[in-house]
């Protein structure tokens, strides 16, 4: 009982937490950082982009999660799209880090902000300079939805890259379904080496027996 | 088995919430490139210094039919926050005015100082999509001579009405970096100032770039206030209060420059508007 005792506790305090903090936390002004609490990717609804695109972006970034690179991403058209904060329209570093501020009590994991002039990253708040010079060789997205979706995809397939974490285009055999397929892959794959493993140890056993 | 059981369940607890970018995707409905816009905005001529003036607009959805439905409840995130500041920020109105069945929102608003004016309506639609909040923005001319008055420089206490409101400690404010100010309220007789809650929050932070008129928005929350703020991010971009005449103001600037802060709060009453000049650091 008295080992269950501190697990109890623990356990009421995440329920607590979860309980209270997801639901009501809130930032004031932008809209992305009320969103990106509880999901992984903004998506504005002014920009016309459809929801085939919009999932491309989540599958990209779910693939990228269930790699076990975590990032949030943002699409920001335009001013309308960062509320109280149109000070950093057209402003992707500045933006990334505020956004990533803003989140940070929640969420301190890297953020990437796709604006049509270009890109921005940040964790914690933080800029990340040595992603950052990835992103800024990436063509710029240019103002259609569609192209700051591609973006995204993009720039979250370059910094998964660069920490050693492939994410394949949506759409390529095996994205599509994100961590459910690589999990099929990964099991099967560890099954063939089970397998192989097995066999081998087998194959040594008996040529002892036969020595 | 009953240890197992109990961290299988914070493990569930903690996926539930979606922390850590753990949640399902979630594709918002989306239609056409189009905006919310004010429209039908009243006055649509210069107004009259000192006299009662019939503010009146509607906000026009995406779909191009009025927006009727605004989120309700305790805290201050909902329905529509109205803001006028004069291009200098020597004044400024701040009200949560009625919004009619088909949409037209409207207050009785006295203008003391002529010059041009900034509208800032910081909306609050009732939707479970990704537009939970957003801005729009128009301007009023009041007629007379406007004369901008010079941005006064940081000081540390500012009385309203006979009471004393002090900021303590200068701040040291950067751009992107979360801060935090502490304010008292003295009421004319020197004792803490008793908060009453004013459109859903024990103070209001409402901040100003000099300039730009760069705009952001902030609420002080009494502990465990419904609908106020956020568990967590309470003590970061909002701010919170649980002594008597002490406010916890949290700020999160966007861009450096010089910010007009209008701490508004609700003592006896009365309705203190606070105004305290901040230089931001990049």
């Amino acid at each position: 009982m008295k080992k269950l005792f501190p697990l109890t506790v623990l356990a009421a305090l995440v329920l607590f937490a979860a309980l209270a903090a997801v639901p009501l936390a809130r930032a004031d002004g932008d809209p992305a950082s009320d969103y990106l609490l509880t999901q992984s990717t903004f998506v504005p609804p002014d920009l016309g982009i459809s929801t085939a695109d919009a999932a491309r972006l989540s599958a990209t970034v779910e693939a990228a999660r269930s790699s076990g690179y975590v990032i949030h991403v943002a699409l920001i058209g335009s001013a309308y799209d960062l509320g109280s904060v149109v000070a950093l329209n057209r402003k992707p570093k500045l933006y990334a880090r505020f956004l990533g501020e803003e989140l940070a009590f929640v969420y301190r994991g890297r953020v990437l902000v796709v604006m049509p002039n270009g890109l921005g990253v940040s964790k914690g708040g933080k800029a990340l300079p040595a992603q950052q010079k990835l992103l800024d060789r990436l063509p710029v997205p240019g103002s259609s939805g569609r192209r700051l979706v591609q973006a995204g995809i993009e720039g979250v397939r370059v910094l998964a890259a660069a920490a050693g974490v492939q994410v394949p285009p949506p759409g390529a055999a095996g994205a599509s379904g994100g961590g459910s397929s690589g999990l099929v892959w990964g099991l099967a794959g560890g099954a063939i080496a089970a397998v192989i493993a097995l066999a081998g140890g087998f194959l040594a056993l008996r040529r002892r027996r036969a020595t | 088995m009953t240890r197992r059981l109990l961290i299988a369940s914070i493990a569930l607890v903690v996926l539930a919430a979606g922390c850590g970018g753990s949640s399902k995707p979630s594709f918002p409905t989306v239609g056409a490139a189009r905006t919310y816009a004010l429209t039908e905005f009243q006055p649509a001529g210069p107004v009259t210094v000192g006299k009662p003036t019939h503010v009146s607009f509607t906000i026009m959805q995406p779909n191009g039919k009025p927006l009727v439905h605004f989120k309700r409840g305790p805290g201050p995130h909902t329905g529509v926050h109205l803001i006028i500041v004069r291009r200098d920020l020597a004044t400024i109105v701040h009200v949560h005015p009625p919004i009619s069945p088909d949409g037209t929102i409207s207050e009785t608003i006295t203008f003391t100082k002529p010059g041009p004016y900034r509208v800032v309506v910081d909306a609050y639609p009732n939707t479970t999509g990704p537009q939970r909040n957003f801005q729009l923005f128009g301007s009023l001319r009041v007629t007379g001579t406007y004369v901008p008055e010079k941005l006064p420089p940081f000081a540390s206490t500012v009385v309203v009405d006979g009471y004393r409101i002090t900021m303590h400690g200068r701040p040291s404010l950067h751009a992107i970096q979360a801060g935090a100010l502490t304010v008292t309220v003295a009421d004319p007789s020197g004792k803490p100032a008793e908060f009453t809650p004013w459109f859903g929050a024990l103070a209001h932070a409402i901040f100003f770039r000099a300039g730009t008129l760069d705009y952001f928005h902030t609420h002080v929350c009494a502990p465990g206030a419904s609908g106020c703020t956020s568990f967590l991010g309470a003590t970061q971009v909002t701010g919170s209060s649980s002594t008597p005449g002490k406010l916890n103001v949290g700020v999160l600037v966007p861009v450096a420059g010089t910010w007009r802060l209008f701490l508004q709060t609700k003592v006896n009453g009365h309705i203190l508007t606070a105004p305290f000049t901040l230089a931001v650091k990049p």
